[in-house]
């Protein structure tokens, strides 16, 4: 049978299927008459096809109809779904415009502060003013007519402060390094906190925007849910399952919330702590002359000094007061701008230091001003004070004593005193 | 069952109305992917595949047997898996293996024409033929699958494998002629009026599909 060539066994396969012409059929018919291989071979192709042909059809395993899911169907979005998530995107954009804007604020607010050192116009919160330039002028000059002449006198012959301080080590022979050291670091400390960092971006806002992104962010979530939940239902694809993934994601977004919200509150509180440090060298020009005020423990002290203009600012020590410190410091600050929130800046301003740092006072000391003459017609000198400045605000300094400390005022010689309880930067004001 | 209407209805997007189809068509497209797969497993996911993605695509559909079309698709599936198998060979399973028996088609099982006997025949026949099947190459299992076993005529054929009607032709005759020679090995197996022997030859010309 093998002999049949090619073209003979393709013949007998299309004649089986009926598919040769009638004049080549009848040839090939009367050829296997007579041909036994190619009968045989017939035989054979016949009875293969006839086996094939009764091979049962099985049925399908299973049904093949198809899901939603397979058809790659998906469930219709939302119609609020775009508008909730346009609505978390931009809220976030925003979000993180308005966090690098106050990101880069202490690096302009430092440059200011190279410039011209000064208390600054956020006064008692310093995160009130809301796209306000870095301060570098007084309002109060504006306000206060007959204002006292300003102490900016020949500061270039005055000594700076760490020349100040080396003086004084030098003089004194006692290991006084560790305290040089510390007022130094105390100084700057101190010198940082009142200037204000002026956020652009009020941090309130930030948070709106962080809460707006999550709130819409939640409600397109919880709106497609919803709807491919009925969805589902409807077309009997299976209730919808949040998968581990999702789950995940929705852990990894609530942490980023929770750093962002941490990242801005850290931001809104420690700034002025944690982003600025001036130092001495760069604040020109913060400080004319330190100094030193004298005292002997045990007993009462009492120390004075005067200014420019004649004008003598006097403290008393009682011998309970001082605790464990060992040195303490009179600063002139000059050039400084009135807090937002009062009326008249007598523009007198001086900070008290301690060594050690963690030195505190045990029990009030009484401060002195005197203001001259010129106060007369811009403020009430009945209701003159001291601010102190806490770390982020301006406060009465009579609030540093509990309860708080009565000012007596003798308008008759220019003069108000108020016991006050903390270390710090004063300045008297007319609220 | 009106087919036009449900592919139209189909190509809308209305899954309901291609369920319908595919409920016509899955025994015919299971059975083509079987006898080419030679395996169960295999051909239902090649059936599966073939119905989504004619889903999928059911808007490049114009027009012609819808059947063809289908078929045309399932011999695509089923060469992508050979030639995945082909990348990576696998131990072929045994034709009776207990799956093998396991899935044994219900409509099979409930046939009340056929004795325990004939049916236990009749399976080891079906064993025989698949045996045989797979040992023949890809293209020519695939078109004697379709023209034998499906009954698909020659330019039906040739248009699901897309294959010229000539090769179909030559490929057609030399996979019977192989099928044959694998056949006759299992000669006890085969149904008396199936043997070579002994068959009266009256029935020949009367046989002939002119």
């Amino acid at each position: 049978m093998n002999q049949v060539s090619p073209r003979d066994l393709e013949q007998v396969s299309a004649y089986l299927d009926g598919q040769l012409s009638q004049a080549d059929s009848t040839r090939l018919e009367s050829r296997i008459q007579s041909d036994p291989e190619l009968r045989s071979v017939y035989e054979g192709l016949r009875q293969s096809r006839a086996i094939l042909r009764k091979l049962p059809q099985r049925r399908a395993p299973r049904n093949f109809r198809l899901t939603p899911k397979m058809a790659g169907i998906k469930p219709p979005l939302p119609r609020v779904f775009p508008f909730f998530r346009l609505a978390s995107a931009l809220a976030a954009i925003l979000f993180f415009l308005g966090y690098g804007l106050n990101l880069s604020a202490p690096l302009a607010a430092s440059t200011a502060a190279a410039t011209s050192f000064s208390y600054g116009t956020g006064g008692g919160d310093p995160m009130a003013v809301e796209m306000a330039p870095a301060p570098t002028e007084a309002p109060a000059e504006a306000t206060s007519a007959p204002k006292l002449a300003p102490q900016t006198n020949d500061l270039a012959a005055t000594p700076t402060i760490e020349e100040v301080m080396t003086f004084q080590v030098s003089e004194t022979e006692e290991p006084l390094q560790t305290d040089a050291a510390n007022f130094d670091a105390y100084a700057n400390r101190s010198l940082a906190a009142p200037q204000p960092i002026v956020l652009p971006i009020h941090p309130l806002w930030l948070f709106g925007l962080l809460g707006l992104a999550v709130v819409s962010g939640a409600g397109a979530f919880l709106v497609r849910v919803r709807t491919e939940q009925s969805w589902s239902k409807a077309n009997a694809a299976g209730p919808v399952r949040l998968g581990s993934r999702d789950l995940l994601l929705m852990a990894l977004a609530v942490a980023v919330v929770v750093l962002l919200t941490v990242a801005v509150y850290w931001m809104s509180t420690g700034f002025s702590s944690q982003f600025v440090t001036l130092s001495v060298d760069n604040v020109n020009p913060p400080i004319t002359t330190a100094q030193q005020i004298p005292f002997t423990p045990g007993v009462d002290n009492y120390f004075s000094a005067a200014d420019g203009q004649g004008l003598v600012t006097s403290i008393e020590f009682p011998a309970s007061a001082l605790g464990e410190a060992t040195a303490l410091y009179y600063i002139p600050v000059l050039d400084t701008v009135a807090p937002d929130q009062v009326t008249y800046f007598a523009e007198h301003a001086f900070t008290l230091l301690a060594s050690p740092k963690s030195a505190q006072l045990q029990a009030p000391i009484t401060i002195w001003v005197d203001y001259g003459e010129n106060i007369g017609s811009a403020a009430d000198e009945n209701k003159l004070a001291l601010y102190w400045w806490s770390g982020n605000e301006w406060l009465d300094a009579a609030a540093t004593c509990a309860p708080v400390s009565a000012y007596s005022r003798l308008p008759e010689i220019n003069q108000v005193s108020v016991p006050v309880c903390q270390f710090g930067t004063f300045l008297l004001v007319a609220p | 069952m009106d087919e036009a209407a449900l592919i139209l209805d189909a190509q809308r997007g209305d899954l309901d109305s291609f369920n319908r189809l595919v409920l016509a068509y899955q025994d015919t497209l299971y059975n083509t992917a079987l006898r080419i797969l030679g395996d169960e497993g295999l051909a239902a996911d090649a059936t599966q595949d073939t119905f989504i993605s004619a889903f999928r695509n059911i808007t490049a559909y114009r027009g012609g047997s819808f059947k063809g079309w289908l078929m045309r698709s399932v011999i695509n599936a089923c060469y992508d898996e050979l030639r995945r198998q082909k990348r990576r060979p696998s131990v072929p399973l045994e034709p009776t293996n207990d799956e093998d028996e396991e899935m044994e088609s219900p409509r099979w099982l409930a046939d009340p024409s056929m004795s325990p006997e004939q049916k236990f025949e009749a399976d080891e026949l079906e064993h025989a033929i698949k045996h045989c099947l797979d040992a023949l190459p890809p293209d020519f299992r695939t078109v004697v699958v379709l023209a034998d076993i499906q009954g698909l005529d020659y330019t039906e054929v040739a248009s699901a494998a897309r294959v010229p009607l000539g090769t179909i032709k030559s490929r057609l005759a030399r996979a019977r002629m192989r099928l044959r020679q694998c056949l006759q090995g299992f000669k006890e197996l085969l149904p008396s009026a199936f043997r070579l022997e002994g068959e009266p030859r009256s029935e020949l010309i009367e046989e002939n599909p002119l």
